[in-house]
């Protein structure tokens, strides 16, 4: 009933012309026309299926124009190699695709997508709306807005109520932000875990759960021209995931592995360091399965904090192919989909999604209350830690070199290597993807 | 068109297959390995420049060495085993053999991948079944990190196609021991030969051509080994580039770092050593005074 309430006041809205908001007058006829004029069919790729669920609400506002839309998964890059073909080939098909932020930067920087800053789509007039971020990583080299997207991820920290009832005394929010806004602080809290569960409960499942947040404590992109700067930060994070392995504060599985995912639900881990998309798609399917089915209560054994620093973590973009015939259509996908304020509104309260249109996010943010997180509002949360994200440091290239950092850190952690050792070798493999950097500075 | 050219007819979708997706891509990478990347799609000539850094990248190196340890570490046992079971299912006539036969053939069916996962979670350090079974049998006191252990990691994959390929082997082997003849094997027990002579003296010789075929197709699937590194290491080569194979590291270059021309070069660097070593084997099974020397020896030795 929620849902065709809210269906209806997207056609409302649409009717009155809020849908074309801030559209200049030099918008082509076409974008101009009102939703219902534009007709056709145009063809949406996406490595995700929950651009799937968009189509329905968008033909209620724009109802002649047919979506067909086709989901290629990520996996084994299949999803990146059938773009790179079809950018390759400057086939019309698909007019609209989706990039993820681990490699969505390469689609911009080869100019995947098309500009939209200027006319006849004027991007620029939505940004007032949107979160700054999201809408500052799409850009070009030229500063042109180049996708949009209808979510935000600022990161959180995902912890057990009732390790911080016996621990801290109390599962307050608040009161455990207090021990987990520092490293030194949530460091120390690991400890005392450890000594009151005689090393049988954990801090963290594995020190690798801090990457996001440890990678995000830059200033500056880690390759500017032809150097390559590792920050302090980043060494800093070596010798405390040594000291967390060495002291037991965490329980030593990989980000993703099956043990990972395993002590979610064994009441063995305080805390995960996880973004929005945690709570829906990781958190509730592995800590609570029969709940997140929906064949019993949420018990409400988890909370959010503060982690200690703050984080983006992921995001879909969606944006025009630059050799689509149909821009017109397709911008309007792009548009409705990116910025529409109703659509916004009707995805947050239909999948608790965090949304990137700031003027929804204030207008909700304090209706939500979640069962799991115990009726914490993760909206108001996660809105909060919104405003802290900076993402001027973010490059192409981040997600290799991050992944040849850690797999040194692994090796540092396990004793394998020395820190000398593992910042030279790690100086071999980031030469192996980048072969134009000429020297590489690790600030210690 | 006269009669005898329509023989061409025939064998044209053969060579138009041959063209479009044997030759054109041969040449094609060819023409990659001489480009270097500007964009996702965008390549500009870069001379001879892939090469220059395939030759002196310690990583490729590292590649190579990685990839022959792990085959060779894998076959040997695995020719030693195969031929032994070959040699006792053959002979024996034991009950039960077609089952050990079936039963020894079944891992080559599971897809490596998912050998891969098993493996990856039998020897998690912290929860997996290995550390869990020995730390219950007090040999160990402490849980150990097998995976990130390199020469650990790099037994694991060769155990696991070890495990995979001793079945298919044995099979092969078993063809080849059917189509020795009885007679010499009864001739040479006649003459008083033992059962080690029979196997150094007939068995082996003759099954030369087997192991020629074995040799070379296990070089050749060997040396291409990707998917188990791949799934135990989630494509990173960890620990410390210790599973980094050759082609891991050519499809790394290709789907990760976005470098096509370099992972052409890898790939013809591949083809060709693969093609030099097979063509090394052969030469070395095949060579004609040799074999004949030795069944000649075969022979004189079951005469007297």
């Amino acid at each position: 009933m929620k849902r065709v309430l809210m269906v209806a006041m997207i056609l409302i809205a649409a009717s009155a012309g809020v849908s074309a908001g801030g559209r200049q007058e030099t918008a082509p006829a076409a974008a101009a026309a009102a939703p219902g004029e534009l007709a056709g069919r145009i063809v949406v790729w996406s490595f995700t299926d929950e651009v799937g669920q968009m189509i329905e609400p968008f033909n209620q506002v724009y109802p002649n124009i047919e979506v067909e839309f086709v989901v290629i998964p990520t996996d084994g890059e299949a999803y990146l190699n059938r773009i790179n073909n079809a950018m390759r080939s400057r086939a019309a098909t698909p007019d609209v695709f989706t990039g993820e932020r681990a490699f969505f930067r390469q689609f911009i920087d080869s100019g995947f997508w098309e500009p939209l800053s200027g006319a006849p789509y004027n991007a620029e007039a939505l940004v007032g709306d949107l979160v700054e971020y999201v809408t500052e990583l799409s850009r070009d080299g030229q500063g042109q807005i180049s996708a949009l997207s209808w979510q935000a991820t600022p990161g959180a920290l995902f912890f057990r109520r009732d390790i911080a009832r016996d621990v801290l005394g109390s599962d307050d929010p608040a009161v455990v932000s207090e021990w987990t806004s520092s490293l030194e602080r949530y460091y120390e809290l690991g400890e005392m875990i450890r000594d009151h569960y005689n090393a049988e409960r954990f801090l963290l499942s594995g020190y690798m759960d801090m990457q996001e947040f440890v990678y995000n404590q830059r200033t500056a992109p880690y390759v500017q021209g032809s150097r390559l700067t590792i920050p302090a930060s980043l060494v800093e994070f070596m010798q405390v995931a040594r000291d967390m392995r060495q002291n037991r504060v965490e329980a030593g599985a990989s980000t993703w592995s099956p043990p990972w995912f395993s002590s979610m639900a064994d009441g063995s881990v305080f805390s995960y360091i996880l973004p929005t998309w945690g709570l829906h798609y990781v958190m509730k399917p592995n800590a609570e399965p029969d709940a997140h089915a929906g064949n019993a209560e949420f018990r409400g054994d988890w909370g959010l904090a503060v982690p200690p620093a703050p984080y983006s973590w992921g995001g879909t973009w969606i944006g025009v192919s630059r050799h689509s015939r149909q821009k017109d259509l397709a911008w309007a996908f792009v548009e409705f989909v990116g910025s529409n304020p109703e659509f916004h509104e009707l995805w947050a309260r239909s999948t608790g999604d965090f949304v990137s249109n700031t003027q929804v996010l204030a207008r909700i943010k304090d209706e939500f209350s979640d069962p799991f997180l115990a009726g914490q509002n993760h909206y108001q949360f996660f809105y909060d830690q919104v405003q802290e994200i900076d993402v001027s440091f973010i490059g192409p290239w981040d997600l290799q070199i991050q992944n040849a950092w850690g797999d040194q850190v692994e090796l540092y952690v396990n004793g394998q290597k020395s820190i000398d050792q593992a910042i030279a070798d790690f100086e071999v493999a980031v030469r192996d993807f980048l072969p134009n950097v000429t020297e590489v500075v690790v600030e210690r | 068109m006269k009669r005898g050219n329509k023989g061409y007819l025939f064998i044209l979708p053969y060579f138009l297959a041959f063209l479009v997706f044997q030759l054109y891509p041969i040449i094609y990478t060819v023409i990659l390995s001489f480009q270097r990347p500007i964009t996702l799609i965008d390549m500009e000539f870069a001379g001879l420049e892939n090469y220059r850094r395939l030759l002196t990248t310690p990583i490729f190196f590292r590649a190579i060495g990685n990839t022959w340890y792990i085959w060779m570490v894998n076959f040997v046992p695995q020719i030693v085993i195969s031929v032994f079971l070959a040699v006792v299912l053959s002979e024996g006539r034991f009950r039960g053999r077609e089952v050990l036969r079936t039963l020894y053939f079944l891992p080559n069916l599971v897809t490596a991948a998912s050998i891969g996962v098993l493996f990856a979670v039998l020897m998690d350090w912290r929860f997996g079944t290995l550390n869990q079974v020995l730390l219950q049998l007090g040999v160990l006191a402490e849980p150990i990190n097998w995976l990130q252990m390199p020469r650990v990691a790099q037994g694991t994959v060769s155990l696991i196609q070890w495990w995979q390929w001793f079945g298919y082997t044995t099979i092969i082997f078993m063809a080849g021991l059917s189509a020795i003849s009885e007679d010499l094997y009864e001739a040479a027990y006649i003459d008083g030969a033992g059962r080690f002579q029979v196997f150094h003296l007939i068995t082996l010789p003759l099954l030369r051509p087997t192991m020629l075929y074995v040799l070379v197709t296990s070089l050749i699937g060997g040396l291409q080994i990707f998917d188990i590194p791949r799934v135990l290491t989630n494509g990173r080569g960890a620990p410390d580039n210790a599973l980094t194979t050759m082609v891991l590291y050519l499809y790394n270059q290709a789907f990760h770092f976005f470098n096509v021309g370099y992972a052409a070069t890898v790939a013809l660097f591949l083809f060709f050593m693969i093609l030099v070593f097979s063509v090394i084997l052969y030469v070395l099974l095949n060579r004609d005074p040799e074999s004949a020397r030795m069944a000649r020896a075969a022979r004189r030795r079951m005469r007297t």
